[in-house]
């Protein structure tokens, strides 16, 4: 079933073996494909680094290597936590490394927004990991903190708007006004803007209500931890909030478009799948 | 308790008086800020031998494909004085193809409208230049 309510515990066990087989599997794809760009940064001045995170503290970018060695392990480390391999091993090693990878990333001038759910949800399924070495952990529990994450995040985003610009954010000009400044702004740097942009921002009808509904996606969050009828509805809405963001910004947030931050809430246990995933007991007695 | 615990550390950033943005737990500060229509654009062009102006490209640019990176990376050099900008240009200059007819770089800024003109089809109101360099041929 979708949703937390309700769900018992061996299927919310399989459950989340699924979830850390598609997460862990999500993370060494993306690592994979953006290979050549995360080696490239180190080709960057060292002017050019503003470490964020836990690179904060180093004054210049690590050596070449260094990042090489930590891509390679991100990826070895993932395989091995989507395969259920000793997780409590293998998924801290890989939440660690991918914290690196995705911290390095934004560490050149730019914070990508696209990550950020993705190793928070590698850090809880290390730390739990962890943590069921020594005592039993339900895997609701684990489910259920990886859904509290993405509905705070969610909410977050929607406290910065009404903070920022309080009401007034409602009457859709700052949305209207920002979509079109990431579209121009790609265009003067050479890239590929939204094809639909151009026309969709000059429709001003559209953008109160835009921002009404994205509000509502965001600060009602919350409501898919309530069960399954507002888990799917909400989940719906996100995604469909994220595909917008697609069609009319050019970015994608494929963590949220592929349903990966959402997979906690989905009924993934239900999918039959050709190999074998180690569920959490299992792999608590390996 | 553990769920409330975290729920708070992602709000964390939400609640403070002068939301950062930060990683992996951001304050989400995006679309949080009212801002006109005429906005600044820093950036970095390829100028030809008849003076006509080149886009470049993020390559170029950050020696990278993410837009956003080459987009922050020149409006840092910008911001940081005529020193960053000519490193830029020089990096950028370096970076272009050399078959391409481009023979100089520019950083500038475009003041432009950005609802008026989405697509930057349009001559922008104003441009600021930072720093020229040339192509090595």
């Amino acid at each position: 079933m979708t949703g937390l309510r309700g769900l018992d515990r061996a299927p919310a066990d399989r459950r989340l073996a699924r979830v850390r087989a598609a997460v862990a599997g999500w993370s060494v794809l993306w690592i994979a494909v953006r290979f050549p760009h995360l080696l490239g940064l180190a080709d960057l001045a060292d002017r050019r680094w503003y470490p964020v995170g836990i690179l904060a503290p180093l004054d210049g970018p690590p050596a070449c290597a260094a990042v090489l060695a930590v891509l390679l392990l991100a990826i070895g480390s993932g395989i091995a936590a989507a395969w259920g391999w000793h997780p409590a091993l293998s998924l801290p090693v890989w939440a660690a490394a991918l914290l690196l990878v995705a911290t390095y990333a934004s560490s050149w001038g730019q914070l990508f927004h696209t990550e950020n759910l993705l190793v928070l949800h590698a850090l809880l399924l290390a730390g739990f990991a962890v943590a069921h070495r020594t005592r039993h952990i339900d895997p609701r529990t684990v489910l259920t903190a990886l859904a509290v994450v993405v509905a705070a995040a969610y909410v977050v985003a929607a406290v910065a708007k009404l903070r920022g610009s309080g009401w007034d954010w409602l009457d859709g000009d700052i949305l209207r006004n920002k979509v079109a400044f990431d579209n121009v702004r790609k265009s003067v740097i050479g890239a590929p803007a939204s094809p639909f942009a151009g026309t969709v921002v000059g429709w001003g009808w559209l953008w109160a209500p835009l921002a009404v509904l994205t509000i509502a996606v965001e600060l009602g969050a919350p409501i898919a931890l309530l069960g399954r009828r507002w888990a799917t509805s909400w989940i719906a809405a996100a995604w469909a909030f994220h595909v917008g963001i697609l069609a009319i910004m050019a970015i994608g947030f494929p963590y949220q478009l592929l349903g990966l931050a959402y997979a906690p809430l989905l009924p993934l246990e239900r999918l039959r799948v050709p190999w074998r995933v180690a569920s959490t007991e299992r792999c608590a007695m390996a | 308790m553990l769920l409330v615990l975290l729920a708070v550390v992602v709000l964390w950033p939400a609640a403070q008086r002068d939301p950062a943005d930060g990683f992996p737990v951001s304050s989400y500060p995006m679309f949080a800020k009212r801002s006109g229509t005429v906005v600044r654009l820093a950036t970095a062009v390829g100028i030809d031998r008849d003076g006509d102006v080149h886009r470049l490209g993020p390559h170029p640019i950050s020696g990278s494909d993410e837009v956003v990176l080459a987009a922050e990376l020149t409006r840092r050099a910008v911001e940081e004085g005529h020193e960053s900008s000519a490193a830029l240009c020089r990096e950028v200059a370096a970076r272009v193809d050399p078959n391409e007819d481009v023979v100089s770089i520019e950083v500038r800024t475009e003041v432009r409208d950005a609802v008026a003109d989405v697509r930057a089809e349009e001559d922008p109101l104003e441009v600021l230049v930072h720093a020229r360099c040339a192509v090595a041929p």
